[in-house]
Formats: C-alpha cells, structure tokens, sequence
C-alpha cells in the first residue's frame, strides 16, 4: 500500500507541473490587455501603461513571468488581483469555506438519497417502483442546475416565502441562517449529481444481485435484509467511490452554477466574476485550484478503492 | 448488430454490414420502435424541437429582437403565446430563433469534438507507444480540469462569443471521444481480421479506415447524441452566466439569464426557456440511451 501511495503521489506530479504550464501560457498569450483593462480611459496614457505593464511584470519574457509565478506560487503567493488589487491567495481562501460547506452539503445529501433508491429500484426491478426511480434519474439528468435553482426561488422564496431566496450568512454568525440560506442551492447542486449516483448504484447493485455469491448465501438460507447489506450493498459500493471521485468536477462545476444564482461568495462565483473583469491572476488561481481539487478527489478515490477491493493490487 | 450476430460474426465485418444492410432498414427500425419505446418518445421530441426551430422563424410574424415598450412582461394570450420579456419582446419568437443557436452550437460542437477526438483514440489505440503516451497525457490534461470550469477558462481568454463559446464546447467536449474510441481499438486491433488485413500488407491508413472506422460508427453515434445534450446543457449554462452569445442575439441559456431577475414579476420569461432546454436534452438522453441499448447489449440500462 506504501509503495502504491509513493507511485500515485509521484505520477501526479507531472501532471500538476504540465497543468500549471498549461494554464499559465493559455491565459497569457490570450488577445485582450489586462493593463487596458485595468486603467479607466482618462488615466490610460502610454507612460501610465508602460509603468503598470513594468510593475506587473508583464513587460518581460513569458518564461521568465512563468518561472516567477511558479517559484512565487509554491511559497503561498499567487499574486494580486488586477481588479481589487488584494492578494490572489487570500482572496480565494476567503471564498473557499462557503465552496466546500456547498459542495460537501451537496456530496452528503446525494449519496445519503442516491444509494437507497438506487438499491431499491434494483431490488424492485421492472416495477412500478423501479420505473418511477428511473424516471427521477433521467429527469434529474436533463435538468440544468440553474433551471432546478430559479424554480426553487420560484416556488420556496417567492411564492411561498419560506426560505431565503440569495445570499450568505457564515455558520459562525448564526448557524440557523446559514442552513436556511443552504437549502435550496445545496438542493440544486446535489439535484444532477444524484441522478447520476442513482443510475450507477441501481446499475451496479443489478449487477452483483446476479452474481453467483449471492444465489449461494441465498441458497444456504440467509435472510433478505441480512443478504442485501451485506452481501449486495458491500459490493455494489465498489464502482461507486470511482464515480462519486470522478463526478467530483461534476459537483465543482455545477458550483459555479449554483453560487452564481444563489449570490452565494464562493469560488465559483469567482471564476465567473474574473472572466468578465479579465482579471487573470484570479482565473488562474481558481483554475488551478478547481484541478487540484479534481485530481485529489481521484487520487482518494484510487486509495479507497484499493481498501475495498482485496483483489486490487497496485505496483 | 450484436442483437442477430451468429452464423456471422466471424465474416468480415463489412460483410456482416453489408448483409444486416440487405435484411432490412426498416425491419431493424420497426423492432427498435417495438422495443424501445422510450428512445422513440425521445426521436420524437427531437423531431418536433427541431422542426419547430427550422420552420418556425420563417412562418413567425414577429420579429425576434422586436421590441414592445406598451407590451413589457405582458403574460401569456392569444396574441403572445409564451408572453413578452422586459423589453416586450415575444418570447415565442425568441425561443424560436434562440433554439438556431442552442442547437446549432450544440451540433456543430459536438461534430467537432468528433471530428478530432475520433482520429486522436484512433492514432493512440492503433500506434501505442509514444504516440499513445503524448496524446493520452494530453486528455489526462484536458480531463483535470471540471468541464464548465475549463470551458470557462477558454472563454474566458478568448472572449465571449458563438464562436468561442462552441469552440470552447468543442475542447471539452473532445477527450472522451478520444479515450472512448482508443479503448475500442485496442481491442479491435488484436481481433483476427485486422490482423489478416495487415498480414495481406494492407497499409496503416487503409485499416484505420476501412476497417476500423466502420466497426467505430455505433460507439461514435452513441457517444454523439449524448455530446449534443451535454452541449447544449453547456451553451445554456455558459449563457447564463454571461460567458455564451451576448445581447441581443437570443440563445435559451440566454434568455433564462436575463428573465430571471424579473422572476416574480414575469415568471413565463424564465419558464418557458428552461422547459423548453429541459425537454430537448431529456429528448436526447432518452435516444441516446435506446441507441445504446440496441447497439452495446453489454450496458443495457435496465
């Protein structure tokens, strides 16, 4: 298990190196200027530019920007924001409690419906049960998050009043408003990514019910829910942590989504509000996060996996 | 194919195809009506959706930047089906006009993360080494990053715009397609009548194409229809936060964007794009699944 840690440790290495090359170039070499950009068109004189361009470094070879940026990056300075001027890496720490609090909220809620249903329909299958199930599923699959979150507005928030329709309150300024204000987007976040849970367990518990194990403990008389727990539900978790780690950008991008039509101050807001302020160091550092995030989620999963399963040995 | 392969799944399968061919169209069509119906309730909405889209803006009186100052958000009558938005402008027109972009760009995405991921699984599955090592790499690259958020990314570099936004699409998009169809090769490459191909000194390109092309069509198709859906979903999503086809060009994603702050005033501005993106990629989904289900008996759904 070690020496399968060291090796998938390491071969994420390159993988983060390219990543970063990769996202540093693509936002540098892209039309559009950021000093332009960053300058109201009274200020904008060719000696005011050239003196913003010189102290932000852009005025030098892009190696040498990157090699900077990189040798800065790994001692905890991203840079600062072209638009409010503040350090990138405390502007994306401050945005990150609300993105995780979403996004686990959203992860929890998901498995804690998905795996049940998923394993009912199964268990029922090819009936009314099951085809109800199946069609949440499908639904919840064609359903854009921001579709879900302006019905729930519309319904919770305008019609009925009972829940807040926009807007953040930290868990440590009043835990009650926190949730109340997390409901409807965790609810819209978790809506696609348990379609797609639910689908896969269904799937996977089909799978192992049919499996000759089963008829055996069946056979030597074993009773129903003693059989599906822990015979069927054991195994048919397996397939699932792959996916719950590989549907992880599925939850991160939908968070961009969601906190955008919720007006809630995470990191997806972010990307979205440094796109159209062309306010690169940002993009970058939220890009780069955003990946790390992913790549972490599969490297945990890569691990789980390895615990679950005896019969998988790596290296 | 899977479904009656049996005397002849060892023939060629050219052959095979080529008889399947002869058995009948329309009989293959009539069992895939009778056994999925839901794949045809999903062609079905499709065919309507894109009908109404092709045909509609033509027939249609109005106007779909016609702007109405005296009609602001009025709700839906005879005269205005769905309704007018904030500037009076009819949302049937728009939804009409906007489905061109919607679908278009979903389309067009879709051919192209096609039209380069399909050559790119083809040349990694079929020359390994370190063709496979470079390309493959390069999709782990593509793949670290969440979709929306690289999309994003790309546009944001480039800009907002149709073009970039398909563009941007067509990137994330493409990766797997390239892993869908190496994955397929690979096996196909051990298979015998690859291996008699180039015992016969048939050349590289000759059994890319001839040979293992045709045997890819049905994963390509399958993976095809879900892209669309996905593109689409993408667009809308892009759109509404700003980052897809700007003002005043309509697109559905679009129009939810700039419906939903009047949402407690004129809910029909917002409503009546998201059922109509809703219904479109359910559409899609629906035969994307059935064409899976007849096409790759081993993942049948259900």
């Amino acid at each position: 298990m070690a020496r399968f840690l060291c090796y998938r440790i390491l071969a994420t290495l390159p993988l983060l190196l390219f990543l970063s090359i990769g996202i540093f170039s693509m936002l540098h070499l892209a039309p559009g200027d950021p000093v332009t950009t960053m300058l109201s068109e009274d200020l904008a004189t060719p000696q005011v530019e050239q003196t913003l361009r010189h102290q932000l470094g852009l005025d030098r070879p892009l190696y040498v920007q990157y090699w900077l940026w990189l040798d800065r990056a790994l001692h905890g300075d991203l840079g600062y924001s072209f638009r409010s001027k503040a350090p990138v890496a405390s502007e994306v720490v401050s945005r990150l409690p609300v993105t995780i609090e979403l996004t686990l909220t959203a992860m929890m809620v998901s498995i804690v419906t998905a795996v049940p249903l998923g394993t009912l329909a199964a268990l029922r299958r090819n009936t009314g049960l099951d085809a109800v199930i199946s069609g949440i599923g499908t639904l919840g699959l064609a359903m854009p998050a921001f579709w879900l979150g302006i019905l729930l507005i519309l319904l919770f928030a305008v019609r009925l009043h009972w829940l807040p329709p926009s807007g953040y309150v930290p868990p440590w300024q009043g835990i009650g408003a926190n949730v109340r204000l997390l409901i409807l987007p965790g609810v819209t976040l978790a809506a696609s990514y348990t379609a797609v849970l639910l689908r896969v367990s269904r799937m996977s518990v089909l799978d192992v019910i049919r499996a000759d194990y089963v008829r055996t403990a069946r056979a030597k008389g074993l009773r129903e829910p003693r059989l599906v727990l822990r015979h069927v539900v054991r195994s048919a978790l397996i397939p699932l942590i792959t996916v719950v780690a590989l549907e992880t950008g599925r939850l991160l991008g939908g968070a961009v989504v969601t906190e955008t039509i919720f007006g809630l101050p995470g990191i997806g807001r972010l990307a979205v509000d440094s796109v159209l302020n062309r306010d690169f160091p940002i993009l970058q550092a939220v890009t780069l996060f955003m990946a790390l995030a992913l790549i972490t989620a599969n490297f945990l999963a890569d691990v789980l996996y390895a615990w679950a399963d005896p019969r998988i040995r790596y290296g | 194919m899977g479904r009656d392969a049996d005397a002849t799944e060892f023939m060629h399968p050219r052959v095979h195809h080529r008889r399947a061919m002869r058995r009948g169209t329309i009989a293959a069509l009539r069992r895939f009506a009778s056994r999925q119906r839901l794949a045809c309730a999903g062609a079905a909405i499709l065919v309507a959706v894109a009908l109404a889209v092709v045909a509609g803006p033509p027939l249609d009186r109005q106007a779909p930047d016609a702007v109405h100052i005296s009609l602001m958000m009025a709700p839906p009558s005879a005269a205005w089906w769905l309704g007018t938005d904030d500037l009076g402008r009819d949302i049937l027109s728009r939804l009409l006009a906007g489905g061109r972009i919607s679908l278009g760009v979903g389309v067009a995405a879709t051919l192209a993360a096609a039209a380069v991921g399909v050559p790119v699984g083809m040349a990694s599955g079929f020359l390994g080494r370190w063709v496979d090592g470079t390309l493959m790499r390069l999709m782990d690259l593509l793949f670290s990053i969440p979709t929306i958020m690289l999309a994003i990314a790309i546009v944001g570099v480039l800009g907002p715009s149709l073009f970039n936004t398909t563009l941007a699409i067509a990137i994330v998009a493409m990766p797997p397609f390239a892993r869908l169809v190496r994955g397929q090769v690979l096996s196909l490459r051990e298979t015998e009548f690859v291996q008699a191909a180039r015992a016969i000194g048939a050349t590289t390109s000759r059994i890319l194409r001839r040979h293992l092309l045709p045997n890819l069509l049905a994963l390509v198709v399958i993976q095809g229809t879900l892209t669309v859906s996905f593109a689409i979903l993408t667009e809308a999503a892009l759109s509404f936060l700003g980052l897809g086809v700007q003002p005043p060009t309509p697109s559905w994603g679009a129009m939810l964007r700039y419906g939903y702050p009047f949402l407690d005033r004129a809910p029909w501005a917002a409503v009546a794009p998201g059922v109509t993106i809703m219904i479109t990629v359910l559409g899609l989904n629906l035969l994307g699944d059935g064409i899976r289900d007849v096409l790759d008996p081993r993942v049948r759904t259900g």
